[in-house]
Formats: C-alpha cells, sequence, structure tokens
C-alpha cells in the first residue's frame, strides 16, 4: 500500500524550517484567540490530589443548570444550581445552593443504596451518608474548589471498598 | 527505547494498531529530525524529562505527576476545544482524563504513549460530552456563543498580532480535519506528532488528513495569497 500517495507519504511527512515557523505562528495564533484558562490547571490539581488511585471517575453529564429562585420555597436570595454526573454503574445528581455564608449540597444518588460520601473542600473533608432512597445532604461547605467521593461498601456492592470520584467542582 | 505497545487505551475502537505501527517512527524522529528544526524547544529533552517525571509519578511522587498536568495541559486544551466544548466542559473532560491517568498511570511506559493515552481519552470523552449536549436541549447559552466557530470572526482580528493575521486567514480556508489536526500538532513535541495524528484518527501515512498535506495545503495558500512573507 505504500507509495500510493507520494505527496502525503514521504514528502508531507518531513518537516522543514518553514512548516516549524507556521506551525509556531499558528499556536501563538490559538493562544492569543483561546488561552487555557489558568483554572484548569488549578482544577485538575486539585482534584488529582486525593488519596484513592484506584477509584471510577464520574463525568459530568448535564452542566450547570440555575434553578428559578424559589422554586423550593428558599430563603430570599437563595439561588440553586444542578449537577449531574454519571459513572459506568452510578449517576449522581447534587443540588448546590448558597446558604448564608456557607453551601449546601443535597444529593440523589441512582440506583439508589447505603453508602458513605465524602466532600474534599479545601483543606477539609466533610463526610455525611446516603440513605437507602440514595439521598445525602452536606451542610455549611466552605465556598472554593470541591470534589465528590462516593464510597460504596463491601456488603452493598461486593466489590471492597470501590470509589467513585468526580472532578473538582466550583462552589 | 521504543514501546511496542500503546498500554490500555480507554477505548477498544481507539485505534490500537495503528498507534502500535507508528509509535517506533515517533521515536525516530526524536533522534532524527531536531538537527532540521533546532528551535523547537529542544524536543528530546523535553521528552527525556517527562520520561523522568513518569516514572517518578509511576513511583507514586505526586509532585511528579503536578509537573505532567502543567506540561501536557495546553495540549489537552486544544483537543477538547477542537471538538467545540465550551470552557467549562473543556476544563471538566480534561479533569477526567487525568483522574482517570490514575488508574491507569502504570500501563503508560514511553513520553510518547502518554501523550497518545491523554490525547485519545480527551478527545473520547469530548466526543461523549459534545454529543450528550446536543441530545439535550441546551439550558446554557454560552454554550452556544462560546463554541469554536468555523468563520472568522471580525475580534479575532484584534486579538491576533498583524503577522498572524496571513497565516490564521489561510488556516481558517482550509478543511476543518487539517485545522484539528494543525491545531493540535502546534502544541505538540514533535518526537509524539505521529501518535498524536493517530489518537485524533488521521494517521500518518492514511487517505485523509495528514500533517504534510495539511501543511502543504497551506503553503500553497499562502503563496498564492500573498507572496509568501511569513517570517
Amino acid at each position: 500500500m505504500s507509495g500510493t500517495d507520494p505527496v502525503g507519504a514521504s514528502a508531507g511527512e518531513l518537516l522543514d524550517e518553514r512548516d516549524a515557523q507556521l506551525l509556531r505562528t499558528l499556536r501563538e495564533c490559538h493562544e492569543l484567540l483561546d488561552p487555557m484558562p489558568e483554572s484548569l490547571v488549578q482544577r485538575s490539581l486539585f482534584a488529582l490530589a486525593v488519596e484513592n488511585v484506584d477509584a471510577e471517575v464520574f463525568r459530568l453529564a448535564e452542566r450547570y443548570r440555575l434553578e428559578a429562585a424559589g422554586a423550593r420555597g428558599g430563603e430570599d436570595g437563595e439561588e440553586a444550581r444542578v449537577v449531574t454526573f454519571d459513572s459506568d454503574s452510578l449517576t449522581v445528581m447534587i443540588r448546590i445552593s448558597e446558604l448564608g455564608g456557607g453551601v449546601r449540597i443535597d444529593g440523589w444518588l441512582a440506583p439508589p443504596q447505603e453508602c458513605r460520601v465524602e466532600l474534599r473542600s479545601g483543606e477539609r473533608i466533610l463526610n455525611t451518608g446516603v440513605d437507602a432512597e440514595g439521598r445525602f445532604v452536606l451542610d455549611a461547605i466552605p465556598r472554593g474548589l470541591a470534589q465528590l467521593v462516593v464510597r460504596l461498601g463491601e456488603s452493598l456492592t461486593g466489590v471492597g471498598g470501590q470509589s467513585i470520584l468526580t472532578p473538582a467542582i466550583v462552589l | 527505547m521504543p514501546n511496542s505497545t500503546l498500554p490500555d487505551l480507554p477505548s477498544p475502537d481507539a485505534a490500537p494498531d495503528a498507534a502500535v505501527a507508528s509509535d517506533p517512527v515517533a521515536s525516530d524522529t526524536a533522534t532524527s529530525d531536531t538537527a532540521a528544526v533546532p528551535e523547537t524547544g529542544a524536543p528530546t529533552a523535553q521528552h527525556a524529562r517527562i520520561a523522568t517525571l513518569l516514572l517518578s509519578a509511576q513511583a507514586g511522587r505526586r509532585e511528579s505527576l503536578n509537573e505532567i498536568v502543567v506540561e501536557l495541559s495546553p495540549l489537552l486544551w486544544q483537543v477538547a476545544r477542537a471538538q467545540g466544548l465550551d470552557h467549562e466542559a473543556a476544563q471538566d473532560v480534561i479533569q477526567c482524563t487525568w483522574l482517570s491517568l490514575l488508574r491507569h498511570l502504570d500501563q503508560i511506559h514511553s513520553p510518547v504513549a502518554l501523550t497518545a493515552w491523554l490525547v485519545t481519552a480527551t478527545k473520547r470523552e469530548a466526543w461523549r460530552t459534545r454529543d450528550a449536549h446536543r441530545a439535550e436541549q441546551p439550558v446554557d447559552r454560552s454554550l452556544m456563543t462560546d463554541m469554536a466557530d468555523p468563520q472568522p470572526l471580525p475580534e479575532e482580528s484584534v486579538l491576533l498580532a498583524e503577522r498572524h493575521h496571513d497565516v490564521w486567514r489561510a488556516v481558517r480556508t482550509l478543511p476543518q480535519r487539517c485545522q484539528e489536526l494543525l491545531r493540535v500538532v502546534a502544541f505538540t513535541h514533535r518526537p509524539d506528532y505521529d501518535a498524536v495524528a493517530v489518537a485524533l484518527g488521521m494517521p500518518r501515512g492514511s487517505i485523509g488528513p495528514t500533517r504534510g498535506r495539511c501543511l502543504a495545503k497551506l503553503r500553497t495558500l499562502l503563496d498564492a495569497d500573498t507572496r509568501g512573507d511569513l517570517a
């Protein structure tokens, strides 16, 4: 099959100085037009600072969605976002609302099962249980980056202590 | 040290065979090509550094992994954005790539394989995300306005310096796949060029766009357009 396209196969693959210059110029164009946000590396490093390296990963399934203020009969000025994450086996939906000085998360895990969730937030790790309906609540969370870790128990899954991590969430 | 397998790609449909075939080529490029273009940031030294960081990260040093993140995130940013993801979605996808890497780190044995793995994972996840967003009603309007636009926008000429204009205008008339390939290759270290093309589904020697063909087209456009006063 070789030699069917001499331009693409041979001459094309060796770069000369002009090609290199073109690529440098192109790189500069993209850096100017679409610079990588600094927050990307910050969030990635935060997310990677977990202890568990053998965890599954929750992917963002649905983007931040604003809920109408007061839809839940909440306090004045309450603003809530709903974010959904999927892993291969689980879905977790979290409702993030701001209350006074802190942030509250109402979560639903599906399929529902009793287990633990942790929220890594700054230096702290908040910890709570998930009830049989898959619900959990974390309260008085400081603002900033946070990461949710669902810890499935042995008795519930047959898989010993499996963890599933989200990317960093901006609270 | 040519690595013979591309370790555990995140997807079986991610063209692992082609990646294996091109990998030794990529390693050759590392040693033979550097003299031709000395000012691309000493690619072999760069690779040696990433090789060291990779070994150290595999031994459990998080600082080394963090350095890899700093080093290669700009490339992954281009990969995700070239798929049309907005800022937030691109950042989430790339974070997921890094988190997934934690589980696969032990199976990656060279800087070329690392780059190929990261680009493959990011592109695959970007596709999934993009398709999911398409299926939904986009609730967030910034999702639409922030997408990569195939047409040059007026504000682009404001952001770019004078010397970029000819190249940028010519690039924008290339086929979409060429634009994507060149965009990502422009952020890739030379020894990784072939592996990255494979990861993007555009392997060397394939019928579709290749780096060489896209660059040749770009040069033709520029020569026809401006009598080539690029430098």
